[in-house]
């Protein structure tokens, strides 16, 4: 049963890859207080790390192609134990749509309307979400190409502005943390940014492309958004240098700096909405992504109705879901990403090592395309 | 209709959301933008602080002025004494009818005995507080911080956005004349690193007020030390970064001067670390035109180019010694070594930094200095020379 008819195209998909990796920058502050002026060879390690993951999530798809991450847990787990499963994922995905939307909050807040309650913020956030969700994944993914272009545009633009305030100094020493540091910031990078890319397995049915092109739709769109999110790295190391892992959002400091003439100087505000419309775009792709895993696990067949319940669920979990934004980094270090990779390396991994013992899927996958392409469908 | 009748509740129930955006909006009318902090200590109780605003003297009709707001008006000064900056902003805000508006800050100033006590606690405010820039310049004042915001310049009414200027102008010469309040921050949380902050005083000439560059006081363990003077500056600039456009007279003789104009100095300095020897090796590539000559009439032109080089690179290496002699003096390391050390080399560097203090004054300076006169300027020699060349025909 398919809940969600509307599809997207294999590239529409690559640029949604791209983009989810991207709309985590605003998190650098989590690996920057652990790695420090080291932190862009975290970047590295753990895009590294990560290419064998990106291959589970690849195979899961290319094995179940008209299944998406609910449908394949029951098939390979059973029915009792996919759904019980399923629920812990309702649950993971309940949790980043909330806390995307908190930091979304907290960063307009800091930057833009300071006197502007969160609850209200979040609300007209979920209210959006909402009415996108409503329209399917095509109309969610709809810009995902626009915006990781514009994504790009702003990091290129803003490495630009602050190109005199480098110092090439600033990334040494190398490999002067503690060992332990090394290890956590690998491990927070794998799970919180990289390790996300695990909702993409909610869209399996509705990616139109080829079978063979799997692979490369995925790798080009995670080397797009790990190339973006070592830049910004190395942009903020450059920059803020020692005073990197001090502030809470050292992208908004760099922005903050820059300062080239009369002209280009108190823009960060332009920047800020940037981030703040990309954002946008991830809570909407999340909250579409939880409606839709709800909907397959009450095996309903229209998800529309559920959208606005799901979005009233979860603008007081941002209210409450942490005190302060200390809380939140402590969390993002020490709790979250032990609980994040259960869901986002072990389960997948599991999926395969099941499948392959229970020989599934019992009819093989068509060669031909996942989905063929519709040919009234509106792109 | 069951449609219409929902959209049309929608509204009506949403509608208090998106109208009361502007709940908290403020006029300009309604703000106090300053531009200006002076911090000082309180004159009767230690404890307490001083600071003072100097903030834009905005008038009804002024936004519609093609001039700047505020441009024909003396700045407003606010004034509040308490233990913190965040208290005394407080009070400021009860006690005036309009909204102290901070995000426009263009310039911090430190008293003198305020640097003294150490000023990492009012620097952790700027950095926290949202509002502040961390572009702005950073400035210590020789006598009292408030002083410098009450000062009537000729040039500008507003003395914070005249040093802002300058400040900002000087960067054009060096980066690391321009101490932004990031720049302090960065220098400030580094144990070793003694950073250098401007000085700047309040000068009567004439009838006017003037605010005059005296020099950098440099800070050890986040207290302000000791002073040096604004010429010295220049043996710290040419080590440390790259140099532009700016004017060094050198007095050979008496008789005997020339104003050299330093198109580009670039500076590579290394540490060499051989057990406890240190050893501070700077390459430097400077590149110049003449701007003025007095005397030298007995040298041909071609004669007088290379005494002009020759004497630019002995000025450079004696400026350089000279204040790394003050550096190593008040065992004060404002050129960063230490840093340099950690970076290249956290081995030595682990080794080496509880005994820093007492290695520093040891450190060794080598210069090699080549310097290039390319240009004459519009004229190839002196009126003087020319009129003793013309005699003698």
């Amino acid at each position: 049963m398919m809940i969600d008819k509307t599809q997207i195209s294999g590239k529409r998909f690559m640029f949604t890859v791209a983009y989810f990796i991207q709309s985590s920058i605003l998190l650098t502050s989590f690996t920057l207080s652990l790695t420090r002026q080291d932190s862009w060879l975290t970047v590295i390690f753990s895009f590294t790390l990560f290419l064998p993951m990106i291959w589970v999530y690849r195979t899961i798809m290319v094995q179940f192609p008209d299944k998406n991450l609910i449908q394949v847990l029951e098939t390979v787990f059973g029915k009792f134990v996919g759904k019980l499963i399923g629920i812990g994922f309702t649950w993971f995905f309940l949790n980043l749509t909330t806390l995307n939307l908190r930091d979304l909050g907290v960063f307009t807040i800091i930057t833009v309307m300071t006197d502007t309650p969160l609850i209200v913020l979040a609300i007209m956030c979920m209210f959006v979400a909402v009415y996108s969700v409503r329209k399917g994944i095509n109309v969610v993914c709809r810009y995902s190409a626009a915006f990781t272009t514009l994504q790009i545009t702003i990091i290129i633009i803003s490495i630009f502005l602050v190109f005199d305030q480098a110092k090439f100094n600033n990334f040494l020493p190398i490999f002067d943390q503690p060992q332990l540091n090394y290890l956590q910031g690998v491990h927070v990078m794998s799970t919180i940014p990289f390790g996300e890319l695990v909702v993409l397995l909610m869209l399996t049915p509705n990616i139109r492309m080829d079978k063979k092109l799997v692979a490369k739709y995925w790798y080009i769109g995670f080397a797009i958004g790990g190339v973006s999110f070592l830049l910004v790295m190395l942009r903020e190391i450059s920059v803020l240098g020692n005073l990197a892992h001090l502030f809470s959002l050292p992208s908004l400091t760099t922005f903050r700096l820059i300062h080239v003439g009369t002209i280009f100087n108190r823009i960060e505000i332009l920047f800020a909405m940037a981030l703040i419309l990309l954002l946008t775009f991830k809570v909407v792709f999340l909250t579409y992504v939880t409606v839709l895993t709800i909907a397959q696990i009450m095996e309903l067949e229209n998800f529309e109705n559920l959208c606005a319940v799901i979005g009233l669920l979860i603008v007081p979990l941002v209210i409450t879901i942490y005190p302060n934004s200390i809380e939140n980094q402590t969390s993002g270090q020490q709790v979250v990403p032990f609980i994040w990779m259960i869901f986002e390396i072990v389960l997948p991994i599991f999926i395969l090592i099941v499948a392959a013992v229970k020989n599934l899927p019992k009819q093989k996958p068509k060669t031909t395309p996942i989905k063929q392409p519709q040919k009234n469908e509106n792109n | 209709m069951k449609k219409f009748v929902a959209i049309i509740s929608l509204v009506f129930i949403l509608s208090p959301i998106i109208l009361t955006a502007c709940w908290d909006n403020r006029d300009i009318e309604e703000l106090h933008i300053v531009t200006g902090i002076a911090l000082d200590v309180n004159k009767t109780n230690d404890n307490f602080i001083d600071v003072t605003l100097q903030i834009t003297n905005i008038q009804p009709g002024d936004a519609g002025k093609s001039q700047s707001v505020g441009n024909d008006d003396k700045p407003i000064i606010i004034k509040k004494s308490s233990k913190t900056i965040g208290d005394i902003l407080k009070k400021l805000n009860n006690e005036s009818n309009k909204f102290i508006f901070f995000h426009h800050i263009e310039v911090i100033l430190f008293s003198m005995d305020l640097a003294k006590k150490g000023i990492n606690n009012y620097i952790d405010f700027f950095l926290r507080d949202t509002r502040s820039r961390l572009e702005i310049p950073v400035i210590i004042v020789d006598g009292r911080a408030e002083d410098v915001l009450r000062v009537e310049l000729q040039e500008e009414n507003q003395s914070s956005i005249f040093l802002a200027d300058s400040f900002q102008g000087a960067k054009t010469i060096s980066k690391e004349i321009h101490v932004r309040l990031i720049d302090a921050a960065f220098k400030l949380a580094c144990k070793h690193h003694c950073p250098i902050i401007p000085v700047v005083k309040v000068e009567k000439e004439m009838e006017n007020d003037k605010l005059v560059d005296i020099g950098f006081v440099m800070f050890m363990d986040s207290k302000a030390t000791t002073m040096f003077a604004i010429d010295d500056i220049y043996g710290y600039l040419f080590v440390k970064d790259e140099v532009h456009f700016t004017d060094l007279e050198i007095v050979a003789s008496e008789t005997d001067i020339v104003v050299l104009k330093i198109n580009k100095l670039v500076p590579s300095p290394t540490v060499i670390v051989q057990g406890d020897k240190i050893i501070l090796e700077v390459g430097i590539n400077v590149d110049a035109n003449i701007g003025e000559v007095e005397g030298f009439v007995e040298l041909e032109p071609k004669e007088q180019l290379k005494l002009f080089e020759e004497l630019l690179k002995k000025d450079v290496e004696n400026r350089i010694l000279k204040t790394f002699a003050i550096a190593q003096e008040n065992k004060c390391d404002f050129y960063g070594i230490s840093e340099m050390i950690n970076k290249k080399n956290p081995r030595a560097w682990a080794r080496l930094k509880d005994r820093w203090k007492d290695i520093f004054p040891t450190v060794e300076v080598k210069l090699d200095v080549k310097t290039a006169v390319k240009s004459t300027g519009q004229t190839n020699q002196t009126l003087e020379m020319e009129k003793i060349r013309n005699d003698d025909r």
